[in-house]
């Protein structure tokens, strides 16, 4: 056992275990990175299609991919670089711009989507696909009961100035906010001021406005 | 054989790592609020600590004492790392869910503990099965927590509704508290009293 002690015995130990540690690592990781790319991808295009309310939370990976086939992409500009917005259509007529969000929370980058409708007024819907909020505090701006509540409230008003908000407490009913404000999450006030910087900054001049604009104006050209 | 036998389950009540030894609590207040993700949990801690036993074990007279710790840690962080693209692989929704804490399970007691108490000074065939045993036991613990934060906090258990929400029309009022880390505290003494209390030789003197 004494010779365990030299150290060309100890250089030799830790060399063929890193070795062999190595090889066993970048194997598994290359060889699976494949599966783990597809799973991102269909985990990306099912939270993308809960989001905008097009599918149920419990679809099947099948469907998924059906209903993904009929998205369209288009371009848009911002100040962030060119985004990717997704466009879904019923008989033709689009029902819903989903745009794809990120925005700093308490502890980590959220990435979601925001979905409206064809004259960018209302949200159809709200998503999260990736956060690293605390469980049970902010990691409930995954539950879908709260995310509900962005479902038909309106983003713009008439002159395209950004009115949803998510605000400290609840909303009063009653008030004339009512229809642009959503609920802040209790215990979360952080993530919850998180997620309402996010909103203002991607519908802003900033994010998606310019590309709202130009939208709006080929709607009302074509007659819609 | 009723020597292997007793390895595999005196880790489960008699000498739990959890229960007597008290050791790896901070995977199981952080990842307990769904049984999917203890159960999941449980088992990628189990397979660890059984194949970093088994691997420390195999070449244990070959491991100089002075860098014994280094050599296990690598050992032991090569396997959750294998277990982390295995689970982001299979099981891309669980593993999305305990997000950080697969890697974390580097840092669980647990598995050194026995690489280190048990796989360093036993043949591999015990240490394996030893690193299984305390694998089980602490899953049982996560199980356990598991199951009632998961029913008490959010009415489900595996997902599937079994308390009816009050929010949903139903009776149940979801206990916040048992959605949040500290519950696990409540629920894990709790189970150290009931198992103390039903075997006399695991209390400490006062």
């Amino acid at each position: 056992m004494s010779d365990n002690q030299s150290t060309r015995k100890v250089f030799i130990v830790s060399l063929v275990l890193c070795a062999v540690c190595s090889v066993m690592v970048s194997v598994a990781a290359v060889l699976l990175k494949p599966l783990q790319e597809a799973n991102r991808k269909l985990d990306f295009k099912r939270n993308l299609l809960i989001a905008a309310g097009l599918v149920d939370g419990d679809v099947n990976r099948q469907s998924v991919l059906d209903e993904f086939e009929k998205i369209e992409q288009l371009e848009a500009s911002t100040s962030r670089g060119e985004k990717t917005v997704y466009v879904a259509r019923q008989e033709g007529q689009i029902t819903h711009y989903i745009f794809p969000v990120t925005g700093k929370g308490l502890w980590s980058t959220m990435r979601g989507f925001l979905a409206l409708s064809s004259d960018f007024k209302t949200v159809m819907g709200m998503g999260f696909y990736e956060h690293g909020e605390t469980p049970g505090l902010g990691g409930e701006i995954t539950n879908p009961a709260w995310l509900a509540q962005f479902k038909g409230k309106q983003a713009y008003d008439e002159s395209l100035n950004v009115r949803l908000e998510v605000i400290k407490g609840s909303v009063e009913p009653d008030s004339v906010a009512a229809a642009y404000q959503v609920d802040g999450l209790s215990g979360a006030t952080l993530t919850t001021r998180g997620v309402d910087d996010m909103i203002e900054f991607w519908l802003s001049e900033e994010g998606y406005l310019p590309f709202v604009r130009e939208h709006v104006k080929k709607g009302k050209g074509a007659g819609l | 054989m009723s020597t292997l036998k007793n390895t595999l389950l005196d880790p489960i009540f008699k000498n739990n790592p959890i229960g007597l030894q008290v050791l790896g609590i901070c995977s199981a207040l952080a990842v307990t609020n769904k049984l999917e993700t203890s159960l999941a949990m449980g088992a990628a801690v189990t397979l660890v600590t059984a194949f970093a036993s088994l691997a420390v074990s195999l070449i244990r007279r070959h491991i100089p004492a002075s860098i014994r710790i280094i050599v296990q840690m690598t050992i032991i962080a090569s396997l959750v790392i294998l277990a982390d693209q295995i689970l982001k692989a299979f099981f891309f929704e669980i593993s999305k869910s305990m997000s950080v804490y697969v890697g974390l399970i580097i840092t669980n007691c647990i598995i050194m503990g026995r690489a280190e108490g048990y796989a360093l000074s036993n043949t591999p065939l015990k240490s394996f099965i030893d690193g299984i045993g305390n694998g089980l036991g602490y899953s049982v613990v996560l199980i356990f927590v598991g199951v009632f934060r998961e029913l008490l906090g959010s009415g489900t258990l595996l997902g599937h509704a079994v308390l009816p929400l009050t929010k949903n029309g139903g009776w149940y009022q979801p206990n916040g508290l048992m959605v949040l880390a500290p519950s696990a505290f409540f629920l894990i003494a709790i189970f150290i009293w009931v198992v103390r209390s039903l075997d006399k030789s695991q209390q400490e003197e006062g």
